[in-house]
């Protein structure tokens, strides 16, 4: 087990050098640059900006030093936000997200599950029906509209909670709903396949010929099984949620890591860029490895090596 | 043959429609069973033919487009004081059904030992439960009852399997550890659908022979499902013959081994590989299982009957009884058909087994 | 007992390895240093429980494997390493597989005409669309199914039925072997029978060569000549079915025969079956070497073994 975690992480590390390096010369093949962009920049003045960033050096060289630095855990200063590092942006923007994220990945986990299981075990029936069609929505609408709706309605017809910022609890119940719109929708769908699939299985049958009552084989069983794929989802799902997302971000003018992370690409700050694009691989690369782990304690059959 | 001369099942008049997409499906029509303490019933049929889902219905289990339109099948157990109850399983909801008789007092083995166990759990736990469940046994206690069950049934290495997961074993391995689930109440009674069809044969031998000792043992009845006359042959000591939803012929194992009376009885004995014959070609039976979603007027097999006399055609043929404990449902037996004998060659078959049995002690 | 001094073999089989890597400590053995010939017109039980290796044998032998060491002879060429694009295609055509599974194997989306039709299209083996037609045709009389069976799907069929597709769809490119893997333990057993019957019509009417694969040996007897047992990879016992039949030699094949309930209750009541463990059997399947007993008929094990063997 923990020579499987040395290797992945080792894996990890490599894959990181990849996103890392791709991302640098990608970047740096697109025309323009981050000072093109500003009201006319003397030529002059132009090259001292370069020179101080070091953008005056051959591509190469630049890779290298970036790659040093980034070793060190040093992604260099933001190119547009005088006087701050790419670190102190990321640890000041991230926690506001993973906040955010965090709390509406629990929300969908928790109001998915049971709604599957519910689906499932009803199936066919009006209930299912209603979760069935409120799932497709849920997935299909896009989520400037689900906040636009939230924040109309609750916002501002009701009256009920702020739409704007990040101040007290209640500040929080509108972004976290609508970032927990789609992915509520996907796993109570998930949930419902895979709850189906279970209970067709021929050891619900054994649990039933054993005389268990169904609240008991259902959670002793049946969970346990049908959670499988939703585990597998839910790693990606955490760190795509936690790492915020630019329009909910947006909408509810929440200083987090996703509007950052545009903003960033629309102003060409190379450094800003590439230190969130590492920040997500990152991220995403420790979830699957955590997601591989969980899947091992849920399902015996899975042996890592 | 054990005697208690106590009825433990007895199903009586059965009769089910499933409701599917396609059209109602009579899956059953008028079964008649019954079972005594300490026997063994089997029920042989092809796929389709009904006897898994008879089963069915007596653990409460049937799916839920089954509908019951006729029949009861009388469940008769003792109490813990010794009282005796009798109970039309079909009256009674799933949940007192769960409470009272699955796992505890009826007990089930499956056809196929890999999908029947929970993979995520592991063997301890699967095999507590229902003691844990049923009579709040203490999990100490049961995790204890557990391994002799693990022992009984011939599992080497008893407390470390307890912490297996099923696909640790293989599927021998598995087959004897589903049958410990099922003993683990001490059921009265034990139904095993096709228990053996997917084990590899040497395997399979072992089993049964695993069950019928273990029946033995405990004074349990047992009711097996199988298509595989040669399991019956080994284990059983009442035969019913299902086909397309009816019992075609019942009796006690010699008398339909021996002395056969329905042409679908047979064709099933005819069709069994014969390792004593020089014989270049196997028996079969003409054509397919019927589909019942079309009822057909008449006798369901006569389409594959080359015995079949006009009537078969118009009228379902009544069970004619034979001998006491013989009956059979084909018109061939009525006073008024022409006399008509089995095949040569499954007489020839049946002398040559006797010859052979003669050597034997009946047991 | 067809005779074959003077033809040669359709499918010869030397030595076939068959290891899978598991991992770098860990090598599955699933096929070892197995010989055996299959002559014209004549039917090759393969009979060994799961995990035995029968499987990997046929599938090695249509190609689906690369063997680790041996030879593989079929029609006189030398399949078993890279072979030429025409040499493929003629395997394509001469040498068809019918599986366990006729559900799972058909395509169904397709009609049977197309599922049969599939093979001549590919190997453009007709001339005109009526040619075509009445190649199916004929195929769809040769396994016992109606002229407009053709124009249905592979669900409107009962098991049974399913399989004659099968059956027809490897037996239209008139193919000089067929390997039949379990092909009929998924069918009720009145069925079995049929299939079996019919596979043996076909036979004698085509002269196609079978290769057998089965899990017991009572079916086997009816439409094997020869007949391999295989154990955890190991060939232990081949002969001629009236060999293996009449005096089994090899504890493992006479467990075989031992489990194999007869329909005689008196007898089968008493009866306990033949138990063989190989940990617990004393015997080395690596150390065996082929003895002969009589005709055809060998035996793999070491001297010391055949003896103990010979006393029972």
């Amino acid at each position: 087990m923990v020579k499987y975690i040395l290797k992945r992480l080792g894996m990890a590390v490599v894959t990181i050098w990849l996103v890392a390096t791709l991302t640098f010369f990608l970047m740096n093949m697109v025309p323009g640059g981050p000072f093109l962009s500003e009201k006319a920049v003397s030529p002059k003045a132009l090259a001292a900006l370069e020179e101080k960033y070091g953008l005056d050096k051959p591509l190469f060289e630049q890779y290298l030093t970036y790659i040093k630095g980034a070793i060190h855990g040093d992604f260099g200063d933001s190119l547009k936000q005088r006087g701050r590092t790419v670190m102190s942006i990321i640890s000041s923007k991230f926690p506001v997200s993973a906040r955010i994220g965090g709390l509406s990945v629990l929300l969908a986990f928790s109001l998915g599950v049971p709604l599957g299981c519910i689906s499932a075990l009803n199936r066919g029936k009006i209930g299912d029906n209603i979760i069935i069609v409120i799932a497709t929505c849920g997935i299909a609408v896009p989520s400037f509209v689900i906040c636009t709706l939230l924040m109309y309605t609750f916002g501002v017809k009701l009256g009920w909670l702020p739409t704007l910022g990040l101040k007290t609890w209640k500040h929080y119940i509108m972004p976290v709903a609508a970032l927990a719109f789609y992915p509520t929708a996907y796993i109570t769908r998930l949930m419902r396949s895979s709850m189906l699939d279970v209970l067709g299985q021929d050891y619900m049958r054994t649990a039933r010929a054993k005389g268990l009552n169904q609240f008991v084989s259902l959670f002793k069983h049946a969970l346990r099984n049908a959670i499988l794929p939703i585990v597998t989802y839910l790693g990606p799902l955490i760190a795509y949620t936690v790492t915020g997302s630019f329009i909910v971000e947006k909408i509810f003018t929440i200083p987090g890591l996703g509007g950052e992370f545009i903003s960033s690409i629309t102003n060409r700050d190379y450094t800003i860029i590439m230190g969130t694009t590492i920040f997500l691989a990152t991220l995403v690369i420790l979830m699957n490895v955590v997601v591989d782990i969980v899947y091992k304690l849920v399902d015996p059959r899975i042996n890592l090596k | 043959m054990a005697d208690y001369n106590e009825k433990i099942l007895d199903i009586h008049d059965l009769d089910i429609t499933f409701n599917t997409t396609a059209g109602p499906v009579h899956a059953i029509r008028g079964v008649d069973i019954d079972l005594m303490k300490g026997e063994t019933v089997a029920i042989v049929g092809e796929s389709g033919s009904g006897k898994s889902v008879t089963m069915k219905a007596a653990m409460g289990i049937l799916a839920s487009n089954a509908a019951v339109n006729k029949g009861t099948i009388e469940f008769t157990y003792h109490h813990a004081d010794g009282t005796q109850e009798t109970v039309d399983i079909l009256e009674k909801d799933k949940k007192w059904i769960r409470r009272h008789i699955n796992g505890k007092r009826i007990a089930m083995v499956f056809q196929d030992p890999m999908t029947s166990l929970d993979p995520t759990m592991t063997i301890g736990k699967q095999l507590i439960e229902g003691m844990v469940w049923h009579f709040k046994t203490p999990k100490k206690e049961a995790w204890e009852k557990a391994i002799q069950l693990l022992k009984e049934v011939g599992i080497t290495d008893a407390e470390k399997r307890m912490k297996n997961y099923p696909h640790q074993l293989s599927g021998g391995m598995r087959q004897r550890v589903v049958i410990a689930i099922a003993l683990a109440c001490n059921p009265d009674l034990l139904i095993c659908d096709e228990p053996t069809t997917a084990l590899d044969v040497t395997i399979q031998a072992k089993i049964i022979e695993l069950i019928k000792r273990v029946q033995k043992e405990r004074g349990i009845s047992v009711i097996y499902i199988t298509h595989d006359l040669g399991v019956v042959a080994k284990v059983a000591d009442y035969v019913n013959v299902m086909y397309a939803g009816k019992i075609v012929e019942k009796g006690k194992i010699n008398e339909i081994f021996y002395d056969p009376r329905h042409p679908y009885t047979w064709g099933l004995l005819s069709a069994m590989p014969d390792l004593n014959t020089e014989d270049e070609r196997l028996y079969t039976i003409p054509g397919s299982p019927p589909n019942l979603l079309r009822e057909k007027t008449g006798d369901a097999f006569a389409p594959r009957n080359q015995f079949a006399l006009e009537i078969d055609d118009k009228l379902e043929p009544p069970m004619f009884k034979i001998t006491e404990t013989h009956e059979a449902a084909t018109w061939l037996l009525d006073p008024r058909a022409p006399k008509v004998e089995m095949p040569e060659e499954l007489k020839a078959r049946i002398e040559r087994m006797k010859k052979e049995a003669e050597g034997y002690e009946e047991s | 007992m067809k005779n074959h001094e003077n033809a040669s073999p359709v499918l010869e089989v030397q030595g076939l390895k068959q290891y899978f890597r598991v991992s770098r400590t860990y090598t599955v053995k699933a096929v070892e240093d197995v010989s055996f010939k299959i002559y014209p017109g004549e039917t090759y039980g393969l009979v060994g429980e799961s995990g035995s290796g029968k499987s990997t044998i046929g599938r090695s032998v249509i190609r689906l494997y690369e063997p680790t060491d041996g030879k593989i002879t079929f029609a006189g060429k030398d399949i078993s390493g890279k072979i030429s694009k025409a040499d493929n295609k003629t395997l394509r055509t001469q040498m068809q597989m019918i599986f366990q599974d006729p559900m799972a194997s058909l395509n169904p989306r397709k009609k049977v005409e197309d599922i049969l039709g599939e093979g001549l299209d590919i190997h453009h083996m007709y001339a005109n669309r009526a040619e075509r037609k009445a190649k199916i045709q004929a195929i769809l009389a040769k396994v016992g199914l109606a002229p407009e069976h053709a124009a249905r799907y592979p669900h409107q069929f009962s098991g049974g039925q399913r399989q004659r597709v099968g059956i027809a769809r490897a037996m239209i490119m008139n193919p000089k072997l067929i390997i039949a893997d379990e092909c009929i333990s998924a069918l009720d057993v009145s069925i079995q029978a049929q299939v079996v019957n019919l596979m043996k019509d076909i036979q004698e009417e085509t002269g196609s060569a079978y290769l057998f694969i089965a899990h017991d040996l009572s079916m086997v007897k009816y439409i094997s000549d020869r007949i391999g047992v295989l154990h955890l990879g190991h060939l232990l016992e081949t002969g001629t079915t009236e060999e293996i039949f009449s005096n089994p030699i090899h504890p493992y094949t006479r467990s075989l025969l031992s489990a194999i309930p007869s329909p005689n209750p008196i007898v089968e009541k008493t009866r306990i079956s033949e138990n063989y463990d190989y940990r617990t059997s004393g015997l080395d399947y690596t150390k065996g070497t082929d003895h002969l007993i009589s005709g055809s008929h060998y035996v793999k094990c070491t001297d010391e073994e055949l003896e103990r063997f010979l006393k029972h």
